[in-house]
C-alpha cells in the first residue's frame, strides 16, 4: 500500500465499498484489462502518429505532382496550352489523390483520435479506484501514470 | 507547523463568521493596476480537473465572484496569467499557473516548470470541492454512474461525492509527494492554501467539510475519530516541510450542480453577499501569507 493511493476500507479513505466499473466500451474492471487498455491506447497514439506521417507524405506528393510540372514548363518557357493541359492533369491527379488516398487517411485518423482520446480519459478516471482496489504497489502505479501523461488531454495527434 | 492547526482552524472559522455576519466589502482588498514598485509572487493553481481552479483563477483576477453564467470548460492547456492585486497597502504582481488536472502531458510540462527540482512557486493554491466535481465526458459519467449504483441500483449523491473525493485525495497526496521530492520548501515554496471551493454548495454541511480538510478538528472528539486521509497528508505536509498552510472555504462561481444528469442538482445556499465575504477572507488570508 502507498502514500496516496489509500484502500476504501481504511481510515482515511472514503467509506464506500462498491464493485469497479461494470463492464463498458473502455471500462477496466481490473488492473489486467486497465494494462490492456492502455496497451490498446499506446497502440493506437503510434498508428495515430504514423497517420500522420502518412498523411504529410501524402500532401508533400499531391503539392509536388502540381507544383514541379508548372515549375518546369515556366522555367522551359513552354507554350501557354501545354501550361494549362499539363496543370489540370496535375490538379485532376491531385485531387483523385485527395478522394482516394488522402481522405481515408484523414478518417480513419480522427476515428483513431477520437477512440484514443475516450479511451485515456476512462484510464485516467478509474486508476484511482482500481489501484486503491487492487491494492497496486507504488511502482506500478507510478508507472500507470506516467504512460498515461504521455498521452495529451485532448488527443491532436501531431504530425509526427 | 504541525502545532500550529489551531491557526489554521481559526482561519477557517473566521471565514464562516464573515459570511454569517458580513461586514460590507473590504475595500482594502481588490484586484487591479496597482501601480510601479510591485512585489513579485508565483502562484501554481493545482487541483482535480473540475474543481474549480480557472474560476477561482478569474475570480481573484477580475476581483469578484460570477454571478450565475456558463461553467468553465475543460483547461486543455496550462493557463498562465499575470494580475495586480493590492492587499490594504501590500501591493503584487502576482504570476499565476492554473495546472491541468489530468494525468496528462500538459500538466506534466507545467508541474515541470513551476514545481522541479530547480523551479518552485512562492505559494500554491491547491484547489478541492469536497467530491462536488464534475465528470466532463458522457462515457465517464457512465463508468462513474455504474461504479457508484449500490446493490439495489440506486444511485446516490454520496455515492458519486465519494468516487471523487478517492481521486481529489490521490491527487493531493501525488502533489505532497512531488513537493518532498523536489524539496521545494529548501527554496522558494513559503505557503499552501487548500482552498475549499464550491462551499456555496455545501455550507449546510461546511462543518463536516472542515473536519476533513482541517487537521486536528476531531482530535478532542469523544470517542476520538480518525482523521480523514487529506488531514493526514497536510499534517505529513507540513511535519516535513517549513511552509505554511491556511484551509479556507471559497465560492468563486454561484452555480448549481449536478452529481449525475439523472440526480437533482444541488442549489448554491449562499447569496451574492455570502459569497463575496469569502472571497475577500480569502484575499485577506492570501495577504497574510505573502
Amino acid at each position: 500500500m502507498i502514500r496516496g493511493f489509500r484502500r476504501r476500507d481504511e481510515p482515511g479513505g472514503t467509506s464506500k465499498s462498491k464493485p469497479p466499473p461494470s463492464p463498458g466500451n473502455h471500462a477496466a474492471q481490473n488492473g489486467q484489462e486497465f494494462e490492456a487498455l492502455l496497451q490498446k491506447a499506446e497502440g493506437l497514439l503510434a498508428s495515430v502518429h504514423r497517420g500522420g506521417r502518412r498523411q504529410l507524405t501524402l500532401r508533400c506528393l499531391q503539392a509536388a505532382v502540381v507544383l514541379i510540372p508548372a515549375l518546369v514548363l515556366l522555367v522551359t518557357d513552354a507554350h501557354r496550352a501545354a501550361l494549362v493541359a499539363v496543370l489540370m492533369a496535375a490538379g485532376a491527379l491531385g485531387t483523385v489523390a485527395e478522394l482516394w488516398a488522402i481522405r481515408p487517411v484523414v478518417r480513419a485518423r480522427e476515428r483513431q483520435l477520437a477512440e484514443l482520446t475516450e479511451l485515456v480519459d476512462t484510464l485516467r478516471e478509474v486508476l484511482v479506484h482500481l489501484a486503491n482496489r487492487e491494492r497496486w504497489p507504488a511502482n506500478r502505479v507510478r508507472d500507470a501514470r506516467d504512460r498515461l501523461a504521455q498521452f495529451s488531454i485532448e488527443e491532436h495527434g501531431g504530425l509526427w | 507547523m504541525s502545532d500550529n492547526w489551531d491557526d489554521v482552524q481559526a482561519g477557517w472559522d473566521a471565514a464562516i463568521r464573515a459570511v454569517d455576519a458580513p461586514a460590507g466589502r473590504s475595500s482594502q482588498v481588490r484586484a487591479g493596476k496597482a501601480g510601479p514598485g510591485l512585489v513579485r509572487h508565483t502562484i501554481a493553481f493545482t487541483g482535480e480537473p473540475g474543481a474549480g481552479k480557472t474560476m477561482l483563477f478569474q475570480a481573484l483576477s477580475e476581483g469578484g465572484v460570477r454571478l450565475g453564467g456558463q461553467e468553465t470548460k475543460k483547461s486543455l492547456v496550462p493557463e498562465l496569467g499575470h494580475s495586480n492585486l493590492v492587499l490594504g497597502s501590500l501591493r503584487i504582481r502576482v504570476s499565476a499557473l492554473v495546472v491541468p488536472g489530468q494525468v496528462a502531458q500538459e500538466r506534466d510540462r507545467a508541474m515541470t516548470s513551476i514545481l522541479s527540482e530547480y523551479t518552485s512557486p512562492t505559494g500554491i493554491i491547491h484547489v478541492v470541492c469536497w467530491g462536488h466535481n464534475k465528470v466532463w465526458n458522457r462515457p465517464n459519467q457512465n463508468v462513474l454512474e455504474r461504479a457508484a449504483r449500490d446493490g439495489s441500483g440506486a444511485l446516490t449523491p454520496e455515492a458519486i461525492r465519494a468516487w471523487h473525493l478517492e481521486k481529489e485525495l490521490a491527487d493531493f497526496e501525488t502533489l505532497c509527494e512531488r513537493i518532498n521530492e523536489t524539496r521545494a520548501a529548501q527554496r522558494s515554496l513559503r505557503w499552501m492554501i487548500v482552498a475549499v471551493s464550491k462551499a456555496d454548495l455545501f455550507w449546510d454541511r461546511i462543518d463536516d467539510a472542515r473536519d476533513y480538510y482541517v487537521p486536528g478538528f476531531d482530535a478532542a472528539a469523544q470517542p476520538p475519530t480518525a482523521e480523514s486521509g487529506f488531514s493526514t497528508a497536510l499534517r505529513d505536509l507540513a511535519d516535513h516541510n517549513d511552509i505554511r498552510i491556511a484551509v479556507v472555504p471559497i465560492s468563486s462561481q454561484l452555480l448549481r450542480h449536478s452529481f449525475s444528469d439523472s440526480l437533482r442538482p444541488r442549489l448554491s445556499q449562499l447569496d451574492s453577499t455570502g459569497v463575496g465575504a469569502l472571497l475577500d477572507h480569502f484575499y485577506r488570508t492570501l495577504k497574510e501569507l505573502m
